[in-house]
């Protein structure tokens, strides 16, 4: 039995490599030519933040009066982030996100609330929104934005859209596709499945809208739950 | 890795284009790889990979070692799939699998079994093919894939065993499929 089943093993992981290993291996050339035209003459990004970090093996610390130089910068350097961080801590920014929420391993939880739509843009077909959601749970509670495709159909009076959703908080981040329709009377209905990032790895969020158009509140019914979105099933196997 | 690799790769990082340019020349066949055969589209893999090199270009800077370069550009190459996939919302609904001509019957069973596992995977999202990716196609450990794209290897773990195990119900839910087919023909 326990041979069988390692064949069996053995025999998916060998038709998966055989799957994986058939495809191309070089790049087409037109696409590499491309990206080394958009970079010829663009700026590489963090050259700030790469001088911060360097070895200081500059020829300036080589000599003593550059090192006592550098002393003096280091020390001020040091006191000034001691008085940022007192200041951190003692005021007007004090609080800091707390403690990482719970996460139950098996446990499904449902969360319920609203969101308002704090800023709209539509730029060729496509809605940029950034909405704040607040369900009292603060594993959901946050800023999110979303990027819309989004189709009418003028006759029927209805729209429809999809596209991306990305809710942040203070301990990690969800992700996902959302789907959407906005009837003739104005109502939206959306939903979509989001997948947990950083402190809400392992997890998903169904999350699902329903209310008057963009601008004003909306209703959100949710739920966070253990582990991957569901796939989506294959019609055909229906009988 | 070898040295003149190394120091072109640190040239590039300073803004050498020309070092820069030799360096994705090496290594943008292995990138466009595994964009493929994340993405199963062409188009998108295309996508991927130019937005992958261009990536690559603006924050070599940050990269503070050279010997960690390839795993950083499967990283990059693996979050621009997600992004590209997500953006283009084919990449975790799938769609139709191109049907590939056959001419002998040994060869019928291939295409067919390609064609089963082409399903199976299309499933998937590409948070999971990529991890397949990189343990199938790569050959990389947990532990690497983990360093790699920098999750958990609890999480790397989950995926794969989540990602397997989807992939073989898919192919037994096709070949009982396929059966009951024949049977009822």
């Amino acid at each position: 039995m326990g041979a069988v089943v390692m064949t069996r093993d053995q025999d998916f992981e060998r038709r998966l490599s055989d799957y994986l290993t058939d495809g191309p291996s070089a790049a087409p050339k037109e696409v590499v030519d491309q990206a080394v035209e958009r970079t010829e003459g663009r700026r590489q990004r963090h050259r700030a933040w790469v001088w911060l970090t360097m070895p200081l093996d500059l020829p300036l610390w080589r000599s003593d009066a550059g090192r006592r130089l550098g002393r003096l910068v280091v020390i001020a350097a040091v006191m000034a982030s001691v008085l940022l961080t007192a200041l951190l801590i003692s005021g007007p920014f004090a609080g800091g996100p707390g403690p990482v929420p719970e996460m139950e391993s098996n446990a499904v939880r449902s969360v319920g609330g609203s969101m308002a739509t704090t800023h709209e843009s539509e730029a060729a077909g496509v809605l940029e929104r950034v909405l704040l959601i607040e369900v009292g749970d603060p594993r959901i509670d946050g800023t999110a934005h979303q990027s819309l495709r989004v189709e009418n159909a003028p006759a029927a009076g209805v729209q429809r859209s999809t596209g991306v959703m990305r809710l942040d908080n203070d301990w990690g981040t969800w992700e996902g596709v959302v789907n959407g329709v906005r009837f003739p009377d104005g109502t939206i209905v959306e939903y979509g499945w989001l997948t947990g990032r950083g402190a809400y790895d392992g997890f998903s969020y169904f999350h699902s809208t329903h209310g008057p158009s963009a601008g004003t509140e909306r209703a959100i019914e949710g739920a966070i739950w253990p582990g991957e979105p569901p796939s989506m099933p294959d019609p055909s196997l229906l009988p | 890795m070898q040295a003149e690799l190394r120091e072109l790769i640190g040239r590039a990082g300073h803004g050498d284009h020309e070092a820069f340019e030799a360096v994705i020349r090496a290594g943008a066949g292995r990138l466009y790889a595994i964009a493929y055969r994340i993405l199963r589209d062409a188009d998108m893999a295309d996508d991927a990979l130019q937005e992958t090199l261009v990536k690559i270009w603006d924050d070599l800077p940050t990269l503070r070692d050279p010997d960690s370069f390839d795993a950083w550009t499967y990283r990059i190459t693996c979050r621009t799939c997600y992004r590209v996939a997500k953006r283009e919302r084919r990449g975790s609904l799938g769609s139709l699998v191109e049907p590939r001509s056959s001419t002998t019957p040994s060869f019928e069973a291939e295409v067919a079994d390609h064609d089963e596992m082409e399903r199976g995977f299309r499933r998937l999202s590409a948070e999971h093919r990529a991890v397949l990716v990189l343990h199938y196609y790569l050959g990389l450990t947990l532990s690497e894939i983990s360093e790699t794209l920098q999750v958990a290897p609890g999480t790397v773990g989950s995926r794969l065993h989540y990602a397997t195990r989807s992939l073989r119900a898919a192919l037994e839910s096709e070949a009982r499929s396929t059966e009951a087919w024949e049977q009822s023909s």
